[in-house]
């Protein structure tokens, strides 16, 4: 008898027990099993891989989410997804808008109330304080078309750039990377080369956690050839390690320098691509294109692996080795990174120095071939990043501060020329900022929590329940935000309203309303919407629903490098998803940019294999970007580097997986991960509280002792509304794209 | 690995034991054994308590793509089931499990086939 005979047996009298006993509480599943369930198309709520879902429904409420097996992620789901109808029904949702009454709590109010308040306030303020006393702040889980209305509702009619969302926490140095080599934003691949690429370079990403159905694809690529490798570049161990050939663990925020010690490897290896750096490549410092192929070699010199070694702490041999796993010719190579390069002083130029890689060994344009930042939303690319919701842009490509962009933008609204305002809006933090020092009287946060979120988050809480400042809040349930807010506003969720989602590869899709609101919640569309009739500009904004606001979105992308004219609203509700650019009804859509022959954007006639059209002469650009240190690095006082991130069971600031029952006891609790020697030098052992103190704040968290981080490095993950890691870290932002430095700040440790 | 009689005697036995508590008349269901009070990843005492079936998972696929505990048993509240439903298995195997309605699948589940927490396919 085998193993898996014992286990049969042991199941079947379990089985037999359990069948005996009468069934167990019925789960939302089992409900969905008994039949007559109605399945609708949709796109996951949480990450932005942006898992094809279907959402099953019975007797008017969601019942059950499956994998959608024709979309990219054939299927699967990771454990959140799986278990999205709870997010919907626990009883703590908003049903009613509330106002802080006199005493300061929070009573309910009608809707008419409640939009009376807010739009005298905003208006008030304009009038008094002027147009840039007033802010949005929105999100990368908000819908293409609310992202739109309200980017439309705040510059053209309350007439400020102060429109800005949380994509600014955790993408904006990937942007500020693509288009300062790329000149456009957005990954140019697509989740097929990940089946294409021989070698995975994840950087700065815990890819099993945070992005787990692209992780699976990665590792089921690995399990078919046991020729492709997997370098993992991560000061800490986390379960992506498990897929790792070789596991680069540096100091952190050196990894500036290891990049570089990689190219330095490559080109003296010869590991390089002559021709195509001859033919498509500039190179620049600083913010000027004005170097040679000759002064980025000699930069390079600087970067030897032996040099680097005891800046980075990773034996040189590792990184020679990691160069030579990237570089080897005849093989494709494709690097993917998150948070981890993003979320630093310096996102900028790690990004740039990880598209280094792929553009002097020409890895990149062909199958398997590619840089590919991941997103964290599910709509920070598609909403926010392409439609222009952050304070320096407008919609799919221009800028705010530049007079033609606006011109554009002026005339597909039909306002007047000039009407548009030109003075710069205020970056996320600068916009709480604004709000803490008075400059910003009034602002309205949607489907986010930055009362949780922000860096630093003491300081920007205070701005936000001060009573000198009016706050709006809308989201489905009480947060560490709305504790804050002057307003709250109860907000349809996922699946209870209609939307557009783009995510990390280009993919739109449509996600569809299956059940209805509870309550009197309504969906942020229709809210900003009501908030723009009353506030006067009810003519700019003729949408009953979002559907009708699609075809002017379409219209807002269309000849511009973003096109998806052919992405129509009758598609979206037919198709699994559709990659831009696709121009023209009927065009299939693009799997990889700037590559002749399959971007419809490049000239058939174009002399090269790649155009980069987003730059005037179609050439990308390398940068010489020099190792530069965190904002905050160890010293006598504070002595360890405090580095944040993920769990695969929570996610973002916990409003939603912690509403599910499975999850709101897995590993929902922050704890300290603390290196064993650590622990000992502090005499603290597993369970004990363990206070963590930077110069910005402290709080104590239970020490789980294990030696994911090597000694010296604690780790808290960013999901638990009760033990925030935002307490202590530091909003120190990059100068380029203003995101701040989540992952490394200094901090003192002391046994509670 | 191989069980020798007495094993099998045992198991048989526990088998017995857990129908007859059941059929003793008991409406409760199955309950974790121990109130989670503290808000632990599961593998954080699993590792430790169960020590086999925290490998077999940890070595296949689920164990390597982080389809943790909570996926398949449930919470560790009332719809904690030690025996997982297989209607728990549809967010990622949705034809799988519709295809346990055909006549050849009678009187099976999922685990019939694929060993518990290994879930090697087909008992191999």
């Amino acid at each position: 008898m085998s193993v898996s005979r014992r286990n049969f047996l042991f199941t079947t009298a379990a089985a037999s027990a359990l069948a005996a006993l009468g069934k167990p509480t019925l789960t939302l599943a089992e409900e969905a099993a008994k039949g007559g369930t109605k399945w609708t198309k949709g796109v996951c709520r949480y990450c932005g891989t942006g898992c094809g879902v279907y959402k099953g429904t019975r007797d008017g409420k969601l019942v059950m989410v499956k994998g959608d097996k024709h979309n990219h992620n054939a299927g699967f789901l990771c454990l959140k997804g799986f278990l999205l109808p709870q997010i919907l029904y626990d009883e703590s949702r908003l049903t009613k808008p509330q106002i802080r009454n006199k005493k300061g709590v929070l009573e309910d109010a009608s809707w008419d109330e409640a939009l009376k308040l807010i739009v005298s306030k905003f208006k008030g303020s304009v009038k008094e304080h002027g147009a840039d006393s007033v802010a949005f702040y929105g999100s990368g889980q908000a819908y293409t078309e609310e992202t739109f209305l309200s980017n439309k509702l705040f510059r053209a009619g309350f007439r400020t750039n102060n429109v800005e969302g949380n994509p600014r926490l955790c993408m904006a140095s990937a942007v500020g990377g693509y288009v300062t080599s790329f000149g456009k934003d957005e990954p140019m691949g697509n989740y097929e080369d990940i089946d294409h690429a021989d070698v995975f370079l994840l950087a700065g990403s815990n890819t099993a956690e945070a992005h787990p159905i692209l992780f699976q694809r990665i590792a089921r690529r690995k399990q078919a050839n046991d020729k492709v490798k997997v370098i993992v570049v991560d000061p800490r161990r986390t379960p992506t390690s498990r897929l790792a050939d070789l596991h680069l663990q540096f100091k952190p925020g050196t990894d500036l320098a290891l990049f570089n010690s990689m190219a330095h490897v490559l080109i003296k290896e010869g590991l390089i691509d002559t021709k195509f750096i001859k033919e498509n490549l500039n190179f620049g410092k600083v913010k000027k294109v004005d170097q040679t192929w000759e002064s980025y070699v000699a930069f390079l010199e600087d970067y030897s692996p032996e040099k680097v070694s005891k800046i980075t702490d990773c034996p040189a041999e590792q990184i020679v080795e990691a160069a030579r796993l990237f570089g080897a010719k005849g093989r494709a190579s494709m690097s993917m990174w998150c948070m981890g390069l993003n979320q630093r002083s310096r996102g900028v130029w790690a990004n740039n120095l990880c598209h280094n890689l792929h553009l002097i060994t020409g890895k990149i344009g062909t199958p398997g071939n590619t840089p590919f930042s991941l997103t964290g939303q599910p709509n920070a690319c598609g909403g926010v990043r392409d439609g222009g919701g952050l304070s320096h842009l407008l919609p799919y490509g221009r800028l705010a501060g530049k007079a033609p962009h606006r011109a554009i933008i002026e005339k597909l609204w039909d306002l007047e020329p000039g009407h548009l305002p030109s003075a710069p809006g205020k970056n996320a933090i600068d916009m709480f900022r604004g709000l803490d020092e008075g400059s910003i009287k009034c602002i309205y946060i949607m489907c986010t929590n930055p009362g949780q979120s922000l860096p630093n988050v003491t300081r920007y809480r205070n701005g936000m329940k001060s009573k000198d400042t009016f706050v709006v809040v809308a989201d489905i349930y009480p947060t560490r935000t709305t504790e804050l807010a002057d307003v709250v506003l109860p907000a349809a969720a996922w699946s209870e309203k209609e939307g557009v989602f783009g995510c990390s590869e280009r993919r739109y899709q449509l996600d569809e309303k299956v059940v209805e609101a509870p309550g009197e919640a309504r969906a942020d569309f229709q809210i900003l919407l009501e908030i723009g009739k009353r506030a006067g500009f009810g003519a700019m904004l003729p949408y009953k629903t979002p559907a009708d606001a699609w075809d002017e979105i379409r219209k807002l992308g269309k000849d511009t490098p973003y096109a998806f004219w052919g992405i129509t609203r009758e598609r979206l509700h037919k198709d699994h998803g559709v990659i831009w650019p696709c121009p023209e009804e009927g065009h299939p859509g693009t799997p990889r940019r700037y590559v002749k022959g399959v971007d419809p954007l490049v000239p058939a006639d174009w002399p090269r294999r790649m155009k980069f059209y987003g730059r005037s002469d179609g050439k990308a650009i390398v940068w010489l970007r020099p190792m530069a240190p965190p904002a905050e690095v160890p010293d006598k006082e504070y002595p360890y580097y405090l580095t944040t991130g993920r769990v695969i069971e929570q996610w973002h600031t916990g409003t939603m997986t912690q509403k599910c029952k499975e999850l709101k006891t897995a590993n929902a609790e922050t704890m300290l991960e603390l290196h064993p020697d650590d622990a000992a030098a502090l005499q603290v052992k597993a369970g004990n509280g363990v206070r963590v103190s930077s110069r910005r704040g402290s709080f104590v968290f239970r020490a789980n002792v294990t030696d994911t981080c090597p000694a010296g490095t604690v780790f808290l993950n960013m999901h638990d509304p009760e033990r925030m890691c935002n307490l202590v870290t530091i909003d120190a932002y990059d100068p380029g794209s203003k995101q701040p430095e989540f992952k490394i700040c200094a901090v003192k440790l002391e046994k509670a | 690995m191989k069980l020798n009689r007495l094993g099998f005697g045992m198991l048989l036995l526990v088998a017995a034991l857990a129908l007859g508590t059941a059929l003793a008349g008991s409406q409760e269901p199955a309950k974790h054994r121990f109130k989670m009070g503290k808000k632990k990843d599961c593998i954080a005492c699993h590792e430790k308590r169960t020590p086999k079936v925290f490998k077999e998972w940890f070595a296949c696929d689920h164990g390597l793509f982080n389809v943790k505990c909570a996926v398949c048993h449930g919470s560790v509240g009332d719809d904690f089931t030690l025996e997982p439903v297989i209607a728990r298995c549809t967010g990622c195997h949705a034809d799988q499990v519709a295809s346990m309605e055909l006549p050849t699948m009678k009187g099976k589940t999922c685990f019939t086939c694929h060993a518990a927490h290994a879930l090697s396919p087909h008992g191999m």
